[in-house]
């Protein structure tokens, strides 16, 4: 089953020129979606549009079964939001604010936020302004936990965490897939995020979605290559999603390996590529590289 | 309706937050009780920082996002901030009303200037206006784009109170005076027309930045 269906979504910003055009988008339930684009490229206003903030201009958006506009309430009351900017007062303290918040959920569960406060040693008399970056982000989960959401959509969550701070995010999304089942889908720009814990992945390019799928299958399909020069011809080039020239040889990613070895044998190096691989490779060649 | 009431206590948090803002206004007006046009200067401006501060302060710390991320309809949003300046502007009317009484026990005060039933009628007449001009620009636009729309109102409003006084000083004080308890549900009427107004304007609104 899909936690979210998209169907020939369009949203056009005159101001900016720029169009969210995505015919048909799905995610899986019970799995760890990336969503994953340049800066630019769209992602916060598809989550934007899924949260019921902004309106679309032709299409639908399915969550959970329902209509994303249409029964808007009853969507959000399922999901778990960890926005960029959460817009949380920032003058009060973190017990105020969860007061604040508990009441709008039914199945808001008490033990449950005492339990990731603990795990992320937040203390509730502090003040939200008072926290780091870090520490405000994992009281931004805590508060998108605590009521069982079925899905989680964060947009960003590791932008601007140190590294363990992103570790133990990851950590914890990992563990709510285990232990709860929630469905997660969360735009980033950090790919190796994507390589630790995403299950499928979903690249976002100019507000188009240039390729989607399991991540471990993308990966598996697509291949980087590194050769000599003199192997570049005409013929095995436009075999190449991508290709960078050097003085020292070529490297290029493409989506038929056994067809690039059948041309180029064993003169050419072959890795398995990253999802950073994959994102730079299939951007550069939108953008005529 | 629980989630109007979660709505309003909400916006009760963002007051506590943006109290020193309006502390010293709110001061101001309760020692400023001791003459109907001084009263109507602060009440105004304190009428001013409750309507516009919050939605600005929303605005600003991208509290509209998290308003737009719980599981609540529009239109009880916008019920919990007509409900909210209702409540101010009964509470601001009232507190004018008992400092004023108390001003006019202990010190002698000329008729004129004296804070009246009718004064209160009327200052409470005058807040349901303004906000119900300022409250739907504010919910449709936003604090950024509203402002010079808000700014323009309230400075059109002072225009049109200093050009009566320059012709006659005493009208603002005597038209004041001579209101009633009518104003109170002719206030509520504004404030009822202006939210009719403000449920589809809100609906439309899309927060894009």
């Amino acid at each position: 089953m899909n936690v979210i269906e998209i169907n020939g979504l369009k949203k056009r910003f005159e101001k900016g020129q720029f169009c969210l055009d995505l015919p048909e988008m799905q995610v899986q339930e019970g799995y760890i979606t990336g969503f994953i684009g340049e800066n630019g490229a769209g992602k916060t206003t598809t989550l934007k549009l899924m949260m019921d903030m902004l309106y679309p201009d032709e299409g639908t958006i399915q969550i959970l079964g329902m209509d994303a506009h249409l029964q808007g309430p009853q969507v959000r009351a399922q999901i778990g939001y960890v926005g960029s900017t959460p817009g949380y007062l920032e003058h009060a303290t973190l017990e105020t604010l969860k007061r604040m918040h508990a009441p709008f959920y039914k199945d808001w569960d008490e033990n449950l936020y005492r339990k990731f406060c603990d795990r992320f040693s937040l203390d509730g008399k502090k003040k939200y302004k008072d926290l780091s970056t870090g520490k405000q982000k994992q009281f931004s989960l805590c508060i998108a936990l605590s009521h069982h959401p079925k899905l989680l959509l964060m947009d960003e969550p590791t932008a601007n965490l140190d590294p363990l701070a992103r570790q133990e995010m990851l950590d914890i999304l990992a563990d709510e897939l285990q232990n709860e089942g929630v469905s997660v889908f969360f735009s980033t720009h950090i790919t190796s995020d994507l390589d630790k814990i995403a299950d499928y992945v979903q690249f976002l390019h100019g507000g188009r979605l240039l390729l989607a799928g399991e991540k471990d299958r993308i990966c598996e399909e697509n291949r980087v290559v590194k050769g000599p020069l003199h192997l570049l011809t005409p013929e095995t080039e436009s075999l190449f999603v991508n290709l960078r020239r050097s003085e020292f040889g070529f490297t290029g990613l493409t989506g038929c390996p056994d067809e690039v070895f059948g041309l180029l044998g064993d003169e050419a190096v072959y890795e398995k590529p990253t999802v950073e691989d994959i994102f730079l490779g299939y951007t550069q060649a939108e953008r005529g590289y | 309706m629980e989630n109007v009431k979660n709505l309003v206590r909400m916006e009760g948090y963002k007051l506590l937050c943006i109290r020193r803002a309006l502390l010293g206004y709110l001061v101001l007006m309760v020692f400023s009780a001791f003459a109907m046009q001084s009263a109507v200067f602060f009440f105004f401006i304190l009428l001013y920082l409750l309507t516009y501060t919050p939605i600005a302060y929303d605005e600003r710390s991208k509290g509209d996002y998290h308003i737009g991320v719980l599981p609540v309809e529009r239109v009880q949003v916008v019920q919990a901030k007509y409900l909210v300046s209702l409540v101010e502007l009964v509470l601001l009317s009232l507190l004018i009303g008992v400092s004023g009484s108390l001003v006019n026990r202990l010190c002698e005060i000329p008729e004129a200037y004296r804070i009246s039933f009718g004064g209160i009628m009327s200052l409470f007449f005058g807040g349901a206006m303004f906000v119900g001009v300022v409250m739907p620009c504010l919910l449709w636009l936003g604090s950024i784009k509203a402002r010079y729309l808000v700014m323009a109102v309230y400075l059109l409003m002072f225009a049109a109170m200093g050009a009566v006084s320059y012709f006659d000083n005493q009208w603002i004080t005597r038209t004041a005076h001579a209101g009633g308890v009518w104003l109170i549900p002719s206030g509520l009427a504004i404030l009822l027309f202006s939210y009719a107004v403000a449920v589809p304007l809100y609906r439309r609104r899309q927060f894009t930045n």
